[in-house]
């Protein structure tokens, strides 16, 4: 039975391998404003009209500034910095916001995943929005690192309706780059991880028991 | 004997048009001699134009199973003057009473072989002159006796029509003769805007009929139709919509051209009329019948009649066919929809309706100077009119056209009043209803003239007037789309852009105003240009015009303190709102 289920899970990594998903890596020079007691802000979000389903990862969070702790979750929001973010666009607003002191770099990665991604219906007419703000102060009220200052966006991506990505830059310290290539969605990580414990469990069938069969 | 050939009455032709009018020849003769009781010479007069005649064919065959047309040639300008017992004169029966025009219709019932004879009498008038009168040859008598006959049919062939054996009777020295050919009809559709079309008029013995200026201009050919359609709509599909508005079909008379749209018979009336607006000959919406069926007459010689009947003797003894020159119809506006989304439900105003800032703001009435009713189809008999069965918004009585499983649907209006002297413009109003989930579509409409024909000769069968379908493809809807809506903790607003698309193959006229219908409860939209009708609008900037396929973009911004889920359902209205 196991073997069937390594080969399920190959055979579903195989196809994770096709899933879509598109990732952006993005690192922000805030040494402008090291040691500033700021704060940061993620959102994803639907939009007014019929909007087919998305999700959104904040993954490899890393900087060395800190983290304040006691982040503010809206909506379809999971996970704590510098931990694994999973937004959904379920609801109006899905945001997670936390006190952040500024050091010299910040960088993560987003990842867009979802049917709206991978498999567009064709009759959706809105896409969803992620937008990432930088804030100098502990409330999020004053923009930093960005020329929007009446938003205060540092930079939006925008899933469109043909499942394609486009992301809006409003911060020169701010760099987003697509990633190489596509990345498995989160679903087919757990595919990947049933494959690969089969595959171990048949392993130790064919050698870890040599010993115990010598018994 | 001398003659000259002029035209008068001479129309504007609707360049659609495909039976239009022309103005009447009249050939006036004067001088020349006739021996009282000899037989006139009879000539048949031609008149050929460069465009195929396409006047009415009556169904039934003369002798020799020759069909006659509801073109004819007067002699004298019959019932113009005084007709004892008919139209009292109070100042006596003009020269010669009972005969000239003084005489009664009195048709010639073989118009298909050769005429019908007659012969020249000299006689005393009242003003004391001698006159020469035509009668059937024998000696005038008193009280009119023995007068000639004095309308003849033609017989149409081609671009040609014959006026088969009329007696030509030299008026003498003290009068005019007058032969006068009206009800003739062309294919206007095959000249180009602003055209002339010049007749060329012949007979079969120029020495008993000698013709001078025998090329007249019998009309002037003009684009007479300008259709729009205004307030086009784009609807989500999800969620429903019920009688929500989905266009403005507007048509109108072409610049100087205010008698292109006509009743069928014409709308100037006497006073008092028999219903506030309307004239004899009309036949309302209500059922209400103002002299409609077929006493459909008017029948006075030389008279400009603004219908889409001309001259119309009625049911005259001895010609041959019934309604001689009346038309079927007043002028009739089609809209043709096609590519409608499965499980829409597509209505349109029984009536045209008023219009203030793009929209319809209720039903014009009977009685009103320009107005124009749903009928049955494009050449449904007259008074097939359409009953309302829905009420929809500010009163304006609709009815459902859709079928259900075509995407295709029709609607046919026809003028009932109208202003000869005015530019008029007829507006309809169309709504949809649907609920969850219909098909995604964007629907077109095409506006033209009904009915609409690709006969371009003379028939029997076919309806007057008819016309060249010139419609072009316009787009009820622009879609609609929108981007996720980012939130702004320093704003505090939900912020995202809506993008509009013309989907059709035709440009659409701005500018452009999205109307945030249905806006969630407790949400505000920040940068609005306006409301309309409670609801607020942006009109989006720098765009004065679509190309097919092109879309334009307007950010929106959105205030949502409870964090609910901000939904709208979008209305695209092109033109201004005011």
């Amino acid at each position: 039975m196991c073997r069937h289920q390594m080969l399920l899970g190959v055979l579903l990594v195989g196809f994770a391998g096709l899933a879509h998903a598109d990732l952006y890596e993005v690192t922000v020079d805030t040494s402008s404003i090291t040691g500033t007691a700021g704060s940061l802000d993620f959102n994803f979000n639907p939009g007014p009209l019929v909007t087919q389903d998305a999700s959104l990862q904040i993954l490899n969070f890393a900087s060395d500034g800190s983290l304040a702790g006691s982040p503010a979750l809206t909506g379809d929001v999971s996970g704590i910095l510098p931990a694994t973010l999973t937004f959904d666009n379920g609801t109006a607003l899905n945001d997670y916001f936390e006190g952040f002191t500024f050091g010299s770099t910040l960088s993560f990665e987003v990842s867009l995943y979802g049917p709206a991604v991978s498999s567009p219906d064709g009759v959706s007419t809105s896409g969803s929005t992620f937008a990432f703000s930088m804030f100098s102060d502990a409330a999020g009220t004053i923009p930093a690192l960005t020329s929007d200052t009446t938003d205060g966006f540092a930079f939006t991506t925008v899933v469109n309706l043909d499942g394609t990505t486009t992301v809006t830059p409003f911060s020169s310290q701010t760099t987003v780059t697509p990633a190489a290539s596509s990345v498995p969605e989160p679903s087919s990580w757990a595919l990947i991880g049933i494959a690969l414990a089969c595959m171990g469990t048949l392993h130790l069938r064919r050698y870890g028991r040599k010993p115990g069969g010598n018994l | 004997m001398t003659c000259s050939a002029n035209a008068s009455n001479i129309p504007t032709a609707r360049q659609e048009g495909i039976t239009e009018q022309i103005g009447d020849i009249v050939i006036t003769c004067m001088g020349g001699n006739a021996t009282d009781g000899l037989a006139a010479s009879q000539v048949n007069i031609t008149v050929t134009l460069i465009s195929t005649i396409t006047t009415r064919l009556e169904s039934t065959s003369g002798v020799g199973g020759i069909t006659a047309s509801d073109a004819l040639l007067l002699i004298d300008e019959p019932t113009t003057g005084c007709v004892p017992g008919v139209s009292p004169c109070s100042s006596g029966y003009g020269p010669v009473p009972y005969f000239g025009s003084n005489a009664a219709f009195n048709a010639c019932p073989n118009p298909t072989t050769g005429g019908c004879s007659a012969a020249g009498y000299h006689v005393v008038g009242t003003d004391g002159s001698v006159y020469v009168v035509e009668t059937t040859g024998a000696s005038p008598a008193a009280l009119g006796a023995n007068q000639a006959p004095n309308v003849y049919q033609g017989i149409v062939n081609s671009n040609q029509v014959t006026f088969f054996g009329v007696p030509v009777v030299a008026p003498g020295s003290n009068g005019i003769r007058i032969y006068r050919i009206t009800g003739i009809r062309t294919d206007a559709s095959t000249f180009s805007n602003g055209a002339v079309v010049q007749a060329f008029v012949t007979t079969s013995n120029p020495a008993a009929l000698p013709i001078s200026n025998a090329q007249p201009i019998v009309g002037f050919v003009s684009a007479s139709l300008i259709t729009s359609v205004a307030g086009t709509t784009s609807f989500a599909q999800g969620g429903s919509q019920t009688l929500a508005p989905a266009g403005i079909l507007a048509y109108s008379e072409a610049n100087n051209f205010a008698s292109a749209f006509k009743t069928r018979v014409d709308p100037i009336c006497g006073t008092p009329m028999p219903f506030p607006g309307l004239c004899v000959g009309q036949i309302t919406p209500t059922g209400l019948t103002a002299g409609q069926g077929s006493a459909l007459v008017q029948n006075v010689p030389g008279t400009i009649y603004n219908g889409e009947s001309g001259f119309t003797p009625g049911n005259l003894s001895g010609l041959i066919g019934t309604n001689i020159g009346l038309a079927d119809f007043g002028t009739r506006f089609r809209a043709v929809f096609t590519n409608l989304p499965a499980g829409v439900k597509l209505y349109v105003s029984t009536v045209n309706v008023n219009v203030a800032s793009g929209v319809a703001t209720g039903p014009v009435t009977i009685g009103a100077p320009s107005f124009a009713a749903l009928v049955t189809g494009d050449s449904a008999a007259e008074g097939s009119f359409v009953a309302s069965t829905v009420t929809g918004p500010n009163f304006i009585p609709l009815v459902e056209i859709d079928t259900p499983g075509s995407s295709t649907a029709s609607a046919t209006w026809e003028v009932i009043t109208t202003r000869p002297t005015a530019i008029d413009t007829y507006q309809f109003a169309v709504y949809i209803s649907y609920t969850a989930s219909p098909a995604v579509g964007a629907a077109s409409v095409n506006l033209a003239y009904a009915p609409t024909s690709t006969i371009f000769t003379s028939t029997s069968a076919d309806p007057i007037p008819r016309f060249l379908d010139t419609s072009v493809a316009a787009n009820l809807e622009i879609s609609v789309t929108a981007s996720g809506l980012a939130y702004s903790r320093v704003s505090q607003t939900f912020n995202g852009t809506v993008t509009i698309k013309n989907s059709s193959s035709a440009a659409i006229s701005g500018p452009f105003q999205i109307v945030f219908t249905l806006l969630t409860a407790g949400v505000q939209l920040t940068n609005t240009s306006g409301v309309i009708d409670g609801s607020p609008f942006i009109t989006v900037p720098g765009v004065t015009n679509l190309e097919p396929g092109q879309t334009a973009t307007t950010s929106v911004q959105f205030k949502d303190p409870s964090d609910v889920k901000i939904q709208f359902t979008p209305e695209v209205i092109s033109g201004s709102i005011n």
